[in-house]
């Protein structure tokens, strides 16, 4: 591991460990990148289903930021970063799941689309997954989601032992 | 246990469906807005059938399956003084009417944003119920409480670490072993304020001795996994206490694994029996450990009597019984950033939850339990509240052998010794029953419910049952006079998570490395939760 990602890796745990003695609001106020953070999630507008009454195709909005992060090596790195720190990895392990449902297959309950994962991570959902809305900044969301998409790409698992 | 059973089992009796609800296990992946484990259902015995009497759904916030460890279980309920009583997975304890089905109290206890869920079976002692919590996953704070039966109202609640204030560590603690003397020790034993997110909860099994007014129950390993991260014993953590029933003041303590390095919960049942240990009767306690030992302790005071392995060990190399203290093999110690294979047993035990069974006739203990080894590799992982808290990379394995990951054998106390045992292609994680007509009851994961004989272990008799069995054999003597056992069918728990959560086994580390080992439960069974009564012959 490169000093750069572990200082990363370490300024992201003092965040958290800071942010867990916070309300939320407290938090987002002390979420040190918050001044950059990046477009809010009100550009994006996501559909769960592919149904719409009228015979249409729902409404949705692609966000802008979503496609930049999307298939960026750098931005899917810092995602795999953020994956481990915030222990995602917990849950959904290196993508076969346990708490949480798996990543690496081709299910998505809640849309695959990089603005649903980024929408997933955000707000949580009704089983058990968090909400991460003011705990992380929104990049580091969008970054999360880029990495999540990768898993489903049939590649192998990254960091499995053999 | 009534009856003589030797002959064979008539057809089933009674059967229920439970939906996806199996063993007290609920596989709710993916399903948006269902309900989270578990509902209790009520069967009219004494009618044809065993007709629904009352259904009870404790509806708790389904957000709780995302702090659940090793799936979505319950590991039962039980009945007292008119009452039925059982937990949460949102942290509450419930007592309901057993005529009615009605709610008489319900308590809150742990909060889910803590990590805190409730899976364990409670047990009903005198005029109190006990119960504890579950989350060593997930940086909790792990705590038993005894709760007043008629009105919920919390009695004491001692926690497994911190201050002697909190674990109830006062004048009466008299522990046999040096190393648990001194002030504070679940505060000192810990690198500077881990013991807050320390783990050692309490979900297995607890047992009450009426004579000497005791409970015992054993706390969870500590956390997080990654042990290099909390140098020290991390009292009080993988280990056992006794306590006083009416105040919780503890009396005694035994670490079974200090300084945890593999996930040995200290949780597995303690079997309160009465024996003659080397000419002279002792009040004995016995316990099959996760770390591998078949543990003998007088139940009194805390000294080890015994402690043999019963199963593959790498781990360690054995426990000094002068000092009580685990010996530690130096090569399989876990270390940050190193994979370090084969170690044995694995992180669920070499055996785990699924309670044995002791005969009073044979005298013997029938465990079922497991053959697992695993690689290991610690990473860096910090504790956020809610989140879980385990800092390990691990792939499990079948232990030494044809392939098989499961065992189910009988054990001579007295002697330290297996009589007779029978491999299992998956880990036994059902629990034994044995009946005073010498015929023990275990199932598979495979969904084959089994009568063997107590001696020789012979199979007496076996039914298919619908899906995987993780749930406890239990049996009656009914109204008509005859003899009944039943089962629940229903795979999942963290062996079955790969079924149960429809989990992918391209990554072995899944399920907390439980998938490596797993990877071949999808080809011979399916979710699904049933009951089975049969009579017997």
């Amino acid at each position: 591991m490169s000093t750069h990602r572990l200082a990363l890796l370490f300024s992201l745990m003092a965040f958290a460990l800071s942010a867990c003695d916070g309300s939320d609001r407290q938090v987002k106020k002390q979420t040190p990148s918050s001044e950059t953070a990046a477009p809010s999630s009100s550009d994006s507008e996501v559909a769960l289903v592919p149904l719409a009454p009228g015979g249409k195709v729902p409404l949705q909005t692609a966000s802008a930021e979503g496609a930049r992060i999307e298939g960026d090596p750098e931005q899917i790195e810092a995602g795999k970063q953020l994956f481990m720190a915030m222990n995602c990895v917990g849950c959904h392990f290196h993508g076969g799941g346990g708490m949480g449902p798996p990543l690496m297959d081709t299910k998505w309950i809640y849309g695959s689309s990089i603005d649903n994962i980024a929408a997933t991570i955000r707000e949580g959902r009704p089983n058990g997954m968090p909400s991460f809305r003011g705990f992380l900044p929104d990049e580091q969301i969008w970054q999360i989601a880029a990495y999540v998409k990768t898993l489903s790409a049939g590649a192998p698992p990254p960091f499995a032992t053999q | 246990m009534p009856g003589a059973n030797t002959g064979p089992i008539e057809k089933v009796k009674a059967t229920l469906r439970l939906g996806e609800q199996g063993a007290g296990s609920s596989a709710a992946r993916g399903r948006p807005l269902r309900t989270a484990c578990c509902t209790l259902y009520a069967l009219d015995l004494s009618q044809s059938g065993a007709p629904l009497k009352w259904t009870f759904d404790p509806a708790p916030e389904p957000a709780s399956q995302g702090v659940a460890c090793c799936d979505v279980v319950n590991r039962g309920a039980a009945y007292a003084n008119g009452k039925v009583f059982f937990n949460t997975l949102d942290g509450d304890t419930v007592a309901v009417d057993a005529e009615t089905g009605k709610q008489v109290w319900r308590t809150k206890l742990g909060d889910i944003r803590l990590g805190e869920t409730i899976t364990m079976a409670p047990l009903p002692a005198k005029d109190k119920v006990i119960v504890g919590n579950s989350g060593g996953e997930m940086g909790v704070r792990g705590w038993a409480a005894a709760l007043d039966q008629a009105t919920g109202r919390v009695v004491w609640k001692a926690t497994n670490t911190g201050p002697d204030k909190d674990v109830l560590i006062g004048s009466e603690f008299k522990p046999f072993y040096a190393q648990y003397k001194g002030k504070d020790l679940g505060v000192s034993t810990w690198p500077a304020d881990m013991w807050r997110q320390g783990g050692g909860s309490v979900w297995g099994w607890v047992s009450y001795d009426p004579d000497l007014n005791l409970v015992y129950y054993g706390v969870s390993n500590p956390g997080p996994w990654n042990s290099s991260l909390r140098p020290g014993d991390n009292l009080w953590t993988a280990g056992i206490f006794a306590r006083d029933l009416d105040t919780g003041a503890a009396r005694w303590f035994y670490q079974w694994s200090p300084h945890d390095v593999s996930d040995y919960d200290g949780v597995n049942e303690n079997v309160l029996v009465d024996l003659m240990w080397k000419g002279q009767p002792r009040k004995a306690l016995v316990h099959p450990d996760r770390n591998g030992y078949m543990y003998v302790l007088d139940r009194t005071n805390g000294e080890v009597l015994s402690a043999a392995p019963y199963a593959p060990i790498t781990s360690t190399k054995g426990v000094d019984l002068a000092s009580g203290r685990l010996i530690y093999n130096e090569d399989k110690r876990p270390e940050q950033g190193k994979t370090i294979t084969d170690i044995c047993p694995a992180a669920p035990g070499a055996k785990d939850w699924q309670p044995s069974s002791f005969s009073h006739k044979s005298g013997l203990l029938y465990v079922p339990h497991n053959n697992l080894c695993m690689d290991l590799t610690e990473v860096e992982v910090g504790y956020i509240a809610g989140t879980p808290y385990v800092g390990t990379d691990v792939k499990m394995k079948a232990g030494p052998g044809d392939g098989h990951r499961g065992e189910f054998m009988a054990w001579d106390i007295g002697h330290s010794r297996k009589i007779w045992s029978i491999n299992e292609r998956f880990p036994v994680w059902s629990g034994a029953l044995a009946t005073a007509g010498d015929v023990v009851f275990y199932g598979t994961m495979e969904g084959w419910f089994k009568a063997v004989d107590a001696s020789t272990g012979k199979l007496l008799w076996r039914f298919k049952t619908s899906s995987g069995i993780i749930g406890q054999p239990t049996t009656w003597k009914g109204s008509d006079g005859k003899q009944y056992v039943a089962i629940l069918s229903g795979v999942g728990g963290w062996s079955g998570a790969i079924v149960a959560g429809d989990l992918d086994k391209r990554d072995g580390t899944a399920a907390l490395g439980f998938v490596n080992a797993m990877k071949d439960l999808p080809d011979v069974t399916t979710k699904g939760g049933t009951l089975y009564v049969f009579t017997l012959g």
